[in-house]
């Protein structure tokens, strides 16, 4: 990586509620100046629509705090999973909720939806979803589903489409090399999970970006409460400008392009965190002697490379 | 107490003047739009969606009010503080003022409605619109739970530039105001109401808490002193008898004045102080640390 260049990440796909401050600390350190966490599952199934309502408050509030401490601006994407869309009396419920949390300050897209098992339920309440993003104008994040991955994309933009989405407007997250084509080909933004034994491995994610180029494309770590890597961002940055792609492409791959697509949303400018420090922000700081990050381009771990 | 502290209609009237001072034309235009469909027959929802849409409509920039407008909203509840507020907040109290229900068990509930899905800017503006509320005493519980977050914007929101606790705070729950305040590190200057709500208690906890920070060889805010003046035993004197020898020039003056037995401003080296301006001091060495 350049010596004096100072490098800054985009982390648009990443659970730290999940996570601890030790992780907050490397972020920031390793470049990382704003995250955004989609709203999904927590490892175990919720019971009361309470539950998500505190979930989805803490989203817009303790956790966007948490983050300042560190320097690090978050935003976060609302909705209702497609693993708990399948406890339907209960799903009614969070769909009636969401409403009162789409339009919250930070709240950059609808997410992440889409399909788990692709049931009928499932199917429903991503449709109800796609609405309902359409109505208050905001992008999507459409989690693919782990299982018969190739045709639940497939099936994610099919839906997508049928209501009437722009495709530029819709971000189509966990691909890999079997499901890259068609959504580019499609005109959505295909963003890459860097996570490790389940999703894409980064030196993959080299060789797609060496195929494919960096337009529309983007990487994300999914940090959450497994076996994963807050650092995957970065990290795969470091191994894309070793491996010979351009600046320019790591900077679309892993900053601009979430940018772009979540940008939309007019709730994510990059005067956020790189304008002069607002009123808000110093009142978020208040006291705290850690500095902003962002700084710092290196990853101390000499190991990079995510399998 | 009567049942609005302060006359609404005119808290409402000022608020509306001071954001048109300073709201673009088509800032203006949205808040003309929602104040009208808030007003006439909202629908379920309108309410909350609209409150949370004052972040994507109205630029956050603060107030920057005149002389004149600061003392107008002081004549209108004392200690009353826009001023220090930024466009999206004022905006958020507006539309508070303009709905919430009259009777005391309604409003509490359309409150506690909108707060528990409130994000933190929302919470700031909840807290900071209560004193204009009708029935403001409806609300205490809720106050003091605001003092229990841990987000510093939201807890200063309750705690500072607020005549909110000090008209509506039992003594228990004013004590851990101005104790979490200390703790915390906030500008103690800036609770209103610290001289008047003194109390025994609160001067002995106070000790307590200093004894606890000097045998853990922490520094203690000169400011935490001012609620003990007048409230003083054998073992304040003892301590304050210490902190006259201090190093630290702030300490020295914060002793003097406690020892002085009033508020009354106190000359020291040619210098006259006062709480306000030791808090204004200690307050810029805070942020220089930080």
């Amino acid at each position: 990586m350049s010596e004096g260049k100072k490098w800054k990440w985009i982390d648009p796909h990443v659970h730290m509620t999940s996570r601890t401050t030790d992780d907050y600390q490397a972020m920031a350190d390793a470049g990382i100046v704003a995250m955004i966490e989609p709203a999904f599952w927590l490892g175990q199934a919720r019971t009361e629509v309470g539950s998500f309502k505190d979930y989805y408050s803490s989203l817009v509030g303790w956790e966007r705090f948490r983050a300042s401490q560190f320097g690090i601006k978050h935003y976060c994407t609302i909705g209702l999973n497609s693993k708990e869309a399948n406890n339907e009396a209960l799903a009614e419920e969070v769909i009636d909720l969401l409403p009162k949390f789409v339009l919250k300050e930070g709240v950059v897209g609808v997410g992440e939806i889409g399909y788990d098992d692709q049931t009928k339920a499932e199917d429903k309440y991503y449709r109800l979803q796609l609405e309902l993003a359409k109505k208050v104008n905001l992008p999507v994040q459409i989690h693919t589903p782990h299982r018969d991955k190739k045709s639940g994309t497939i099936r994610s933009m099919d839906v997508s489409e049928e209501h009437g989405l722009d495709p530029t407007w819709v971000i189509v997250d966990h691909n890999n090399e079997e499901t890259v084509k068609e959504v580019l080909d499609r005109g959505y933004w295909a963003a890459f999970t860097i996570y490790p034994f389940t999703k894409m491995g980064n030196e993959r994610m080299v060789e797609i970006v060496k195929e494919y180029g960096s337009e529309r494309i983007m990487v994300n770590s999914a940090a959450d409460w497994g076996i994963s890597d807050p650092l995957a961002v970065p990290k795969t940055a470091r191994l894309m400008l070793e491996r010979g792609i351009s600046e320019a492409d790591v900077h679309a791959v892993c900053y601009q392009n979430a940018l772009e697509a979540f940008g939309k949303s007019g709730q994510i400018k990059e005067e956020d965190w790189s304008g002069e420090e607002g009123i808000d922000q110093r009142a978020l700081f208040n006291g705290n002697s850690v500095l902003r990050g962002g700084q710092k381009p290196q990853v101390d771990d000499p190991n990079i490379v995510i399998n | 107490m009567s049942k609005n502290m302060v006359d609404l209609p005119l808290a409402q009237s000022y608020l509306r003047k001071i954001l048109t001072a300073i709201l673009s034309t088509q800032e203006q235009q949205w808040l003309n739009d929602k104040h009208e469909l808030l007003t006439t027959n909202p629908e379920k929802g309108d309410f909350h969606l609209t409150f949370s849409a004052v972040s994507r409509f109205i630029q956050s920039r603060p107030m920057e009010l005149a002389a004149a407008e600061r003392e107008a909203a002081d004549d209108i509840c004392a200690g009353w503080r826009p001023y220090l507020w930024t466009t999206d907040r004022t905006c958020r109290v507006y539309f508070l003022s303009l709905c919430t229900p009259d009777a005391a068990d309604v409003g509490m509930a359309f409150i506690k409605d909108v707060f528990d899905t409130a994000d933190m800017k929302e919470q700031v503006a909840i807290f900071s619109a209560l004193p204009i509320l009708p029935n403001p005493e409806a609300f205490a519980s809720l106050a003091v739970e605001g003092l229990r977050t841990n987000m510093a914007p939201v807890f200063d929101s309750v705690a500072l530039d607020n005549p909110y606790p000090k008209t509506f705070f039992g003594e228990a729950a004013w004590n851990q105001l101005f104790l979490k305040a200390a703790f915390m590190g906030r500008p103690l200057y800036r609770i209103e109401g610290v001289a008047k709500r003194a109390n025994a208690e609160l001067s002995r906890m106070i000790l307590d808490y200093v004894h606890e920070r000097w045998s853990a060889g922490r520094d203690v805010s000169p400011e935490i002193w001012r609620p003990t003046t007048g409230l003083l035993n054998d073992e304040h004197r003892e301590a304050l008898e210490k902190l006259r020898a201090s190093e630290q020039e702030l300490q020295r003056v914060a002793a003097e004045l406690v020892l002085s037995g009033n508020e009354q401003p106190l000359t020291m080296d040619g210098q006259e102080w006062t709480w306000e301006k030791i808090g204004r001091a200690q307050e810029g060495i805070t942020a220089g640390n930080a």
